[in-house]
């Protein structure tokens, strides 16, 4: 009964194809780890310090910015997809720009879907111990800028997996990518944008194999992030 | 080393929320001593020293070092006051490090030569008898082995005024009395002035040279261990000294 809930027949299909892992499935899954892990670090590069100084500085309007960077850690790629696409279209605002359908404009909306995520992480990281790091910082002789450094350390693991989260984002989202990218044949098709081509063109085997191939990539980029994470945990 | 003669507390206030936590609180700790400030929970000890240590701005009042009122200094200045003196909180936040990098923070803040900070941090582990556990990480030590830490790390500076705040509160009797050891240990090199709080009133009277009253935020006595314990001036000072739990009376109506 399970025939008919799923094509067991595609799978011997997919294995040869995969374990033939050819240069131009190769090429993609490239292109896709680059893109995402491009987008991922320009996204820590903004959302860690963005998290750090909202988790630790009072100010007025605080939990109402805090609850908009959290509402946004779910923003729906397609819809990051468009508006990136009305300003990067030739009749937009950064049209004169000529980055849509480029690889840059992936990596622009894929960093903007991962900042709310990554500072998100951060803010709720750093909430936790900041004042008594702080004081201590202070207490020991330490300057405005160390206790910035202490937070930073002292939440690195957690820190850490806003950036994998992040990344993961990044590697599987689909709608932003197929909007702003083009699914342009060895210029900026993506290992997800390049599954839903193939389901369409009538090729499950593809699409499915390529979806494995996906999976056990981030499946390794993840393990080896973990690692890095313990690591430090054991410092 | 820094050196610091004195330090002059002179009717610093603090409030918090409209509500008055210290009250023209004045008193002076000398070099060489051991001043101890005892009181119940909440009475604004903690406040006092953060307000010394500068992490709190008092709303009124003067501290005095030398004729330097240190509640005037610039955010430089007040970094510079924070590296002469030691403030150890009553629950030390040591980092996500092992035992002897925690103790190294204090001086590679201070951007000292990495062959200085090896061989004092050394030194510091081996008056505090830290070597056992010298690589290992914080979170796996005792609330003993933790206060040891704080204070080591702390002392590692070798600060002209050093702030306890609850140095031995809920250790064992053993790291409570290697911890009062090494602060009269301290106390008898009389370059250090030690300011602390316990409201273990016995503790006081062994190592403190100079004690007060604080409740309520007001300092209702203060003077030389000798007077405070055996013929104090106020009466609640007397009650408390007599082992009674002071408990909602209010220090500024007349007693």
């Amino acid at each position: 009964m399970f025939k008919h809930l799923f094509r067991f027949d595609l799978l011997p299909g997919c294995i040869s194809m995969m374990v033939q892992f050819n240069s131009d499935m190769f090429s993609i899954l490239w292109f896709s780890v680059g893109v995402s892990a491009i987008a991922a670090a320009i996204a820590a590069a903004i959302g860690v310090p963005l998290g750090i100084f909202l988790g630790m500085k009072e100010f007025k309007g605080k939990i109402v910015i805090v609850n908009i960077t959290n509402s946004f850690m779910g923003f729906p790629p397609v819809v990051m997809g468009v508006i990136v696409y009305l300003f990067l279209s030739s009749a937009g605002p950064l049209g004169f720009l000529h980055l849509l359908y480029t690889p840059t404009a992936i990596i622009i909306a894929q960093s903007l879907l991962c900042i709310p995520i990554i500072s998100g992480i951060t803010i709720s990281a750093v909430t936790n111990h900041n004042k008594k790091i702080a004081e201590t910082t202070l207490a020991l002789g330490g300057s405005r800028w160390d206790i910035y450094e202490n937070v930073f350390s002292e939440n690195l693991i957690q820190i850490l997996s806003g950036i994998m989260v992040g990344f993961g984002q990044s590697i599987s989202e689909v709608g932003a990518s197929l909007i702003v990218g083009g699914n342009i044949s060895y210029y900026t098709q993506t290992m997800t944008t390049a599954i839903v081509t193939y389901t369409q063109m009538g090729r499950p085997d593809l699409a499915l194999s390529l979806g494995l191939i996906l999976i056990t990539a981030s499946f390794f980029i993840i393990l080896t992030l973990t690692f890095i994470q313990m690591k430090n945990r054991k410092r | 080393m820094a050196t610091i003669d004195e330090i002059r507390i002179e009717q610093v206030c603090f409030s918090y929320d409209n509500k008055l936590v210290l009250k023209d609180v004045t008193l002076t700790a000398k070099k060489g001593r051991i001043t101890a400030i005892l009181g119940p929970n909440g009475a604004g000890k903690t406040t006092l020293f953060k307000v010394l240590d500068l992490l709190l701005v008092p709303t009124a009042g003067h501290i005095l070092s030398g004729n330097k009122d240190i509640l005037a200094f610039s955010s430089v200045e007040a970094t510079e006051w924070r590296r002469s003196i030691a403030f150890v909180l009553q629950e030390p936040y040591l980092f996500n490090l092992t035992v002897k990098k925690n103790i190294a923070v204090p001086l590679s803040m201070r951007k000292l030569p990495q062959s200085e900070i090896d061989q004092r941090v050394q030194e510091t582990i081996d008056t505090f008898g830290l070597k056992e556990i010298a690589e290992k990480k914080t979170h796996k030590l005792s609330s003993g082995e933790r206060k040891r830490v704080g204070l080591a790390r702390a002392l590692i500076t070798r600060p002209g005024l050093l702030i306890l705040d609850e140095p031995t509160a809920s250790i064992d009797p053993e790291t409570c009395y290697m911890i009062e050891k090494l602060l009269l240990n301290k106390r008898s090199e009389g370059k250090t002035i030690i300011l602390m709080s316990t409201h273990d009133m016995f503790q006081a009277k062994r190592i403190a040279d100079d004690a007060g009253l604080l409740h309520k935020g007001v300092l209702v006595e203060f003077g030389p261990k000798s007077r405070f314990f055996d013929s104090p001036r106020n009466d609640l000072t007397r009650r408390f000294v007599n082992g009674e739990i002071l408990i909602d009376h209010d220090p500024s109506s007349p007693s």
